[in-house]
């Protein structure tokens, strides 16, 4: 990051090719459009490019704060289509977990894990939570997205997200 | 009212079991403004949850890698070099070659007409040094462009971690991105033992026996170095590699890690 910070275009192809899938693939989960995505990842490498300087290393992994970026940007790029605002962007970049540069290999493959347990949900709590985590959207405005009771979908996230946490630490557990 | 909307006055453990419901959400960004600064009053006196919140916020960040892995096109990163590019004229507005006309008129001693041939003829020494050094800077960033485009613009590039072969490894390890047919890798360590003077040396073996040196890696005070090189032969030739410090003359040095590359081969000491 410190080379990219000196505009060394070497050093954001190596970030590129370390991360550049991770980024489309995020991005396209968002936008669900492969113009868009394209163009949703480029936005958030020249972000980096520009912008290298923000990351701290004491703060949180380089993966998680590129994937952040690159959610903003594409739910950005989304409300933009849609012609919304953005509320509450900041939320998920003050929650970013601290670690090490080292541990992102170890976040790649507990985001696939986590993918995997969402899947064992039940599919009305797994949508609701996929749906508002990626396109960024409140329960209000997820209850209107999806035309339900704001009630029914609050409990559908907080019931979701309960298990989900229920089952990462069973799983964490059985690890040890 | 709602069980979230009660005034925070008199702090309770039904307060904090508030916080239970809406912490999930909170963490993943989800909650309505009213609702997050509800979460953001009552949490300083619910010190108990915090531990609770630290578990959503790290499931919050696992998600962010969760998305199903999809390719991005060969040519994304062509036209992400390309948007980053330095240009010609990207300097040019805070070059100031000309003095000012005005101080010029009152200060001069001389003919105008000979100072300002000496005048263009400074500008055009300092131009052509200009062009010579910013053509310099774009040739070799094309050239780096091309050097890694011919690597990455194919999906056939695989990456093999290196590691500490020692009975009592170390943190040390590297990534090689190559691709079978092409001569170029590109070469990430992390963790290396650094000392003031120490080099290091990469070794692609042919063979149990064969190797020959794909260039000197440095690493920086933190222990990271990136080595990008041209082997002889397209990398698909190669069974292994090692990284090792630069070897005095006959002397036979441990590798600080290596990696089986294409075939693999029984592991070989250096």
């Amino acid at each position: 990051m410190q080379r990219i910070e000196k505009q060394d275009q070497v050093a954001l192809a190596l970030l590129y090719a370390r991360y550049g899938k991770t980024v489309y693939s995020l991005t396209f989960r968002v936008l669900q459009n492969a113009t868009m995505a394209e163009e949703a990842t480029q936005d958030t490498f020249l972000k980096v490019w520009k912008r290298a300087a923000r990351w701290d290393a004491e703060k949180g992994m380089l993966s998680s704060w590129l994937l952040t970026v690159a959610r903003h940007t594409a739910i950005d790029r989304l409300r933009q289509e849609q012609r919304q605002t953005v509320p509450g962007m900041a939320s998920l970049e003050d929650s970013m977990p601290v670690a090490s540069p080292q541990m992102d290999e170890f976040a790649i493959r507990d985001g696939q894990l986590l993918h995997s347990m969402l899947r064992q949900l039940p599919p009305d709590q797994a949508h609701a939570i996929e749906l508002a985590f990626f396109e960024g959207l409140t329960h209000t405005e997820l209850a209107a997205r999806l035309k339900l009771p704001l009630g029914t979908v609050k409990a559908r996230i907080r019931t979701g997200l309960q298990k989900l946490r229920a089952h990462w630490q069973e799983m964490m557990e059985q690890e040890n | 009212m709602s069980d979230y909307d009660r005034p925070t006055g008199n702090l309770s453990a039904a307060d904090c079991e508030i916080l239970d419901a809406l912490l999930p959400a909170f963490a993943f960004g989800l909650l309505d403004e009213n609702e997050k600064q509800q979460v953001e009053k009552l949490l300083p006196n619910c010190p108990d949850r915090a531990s609770e919140l630290a578990d959503y916020q790290a499931l919050a960040g696992k998600m962010l890698h969760s998305a199903t892995p999809v390719e991005p096109p060969p040519d994304l990163l062509l036209r992400l070099l390309q948007a980053t590019a330095p240009t010609a004229s990207a300097n040019s507005d805070n070059i100031t070659l000309l003095p000012k006309p005005e101080s010029r008129r009152q200060t001069s001693r001389f003919n105008p007409g000979v100072l300002a041939g000496i005048a263009a003829a400074l500008v055009l020494v300092v131009l052509t040094g200009w062009i010579f050094f910013q053509t310099a800077q774009l040739s070799r960033t094309v050239e780096a462009q091309e050097t890694l485009l011919s690597l990455f613009a194919t999906d056939q590039v695989v990456s093999f971690e290196l590691t500490d072969p020692s009975d009592t490894p170390t943190n040390a390890r590297a990534v090689l991105k190559c691709n079978a047919g092409q001569k170029v890798a590109v070469l990430h360590a992390e963790a290396f033992p650094v000392s003031a003077d120490e080099e290091f040396e990469v070794w692609l073996w042919l063979d149990q026996v064969t190797k020959i040196s794909g260039g000197f890696l440095e690493i920086d005070p933190a222990g990271s170095g990136t080595l990008i090189f041209e082997a002889p032969e397209v990398m698909g030739t190669y069974q292994y590699v090692s990284i090792t410090p630069i070897p005095a003359a006959g002397e036979t040095v441990k590798p600080v890690v290596r990696g089986s590359l294409y075939p693999t081969l029984p592991e070989q000491q250096g």
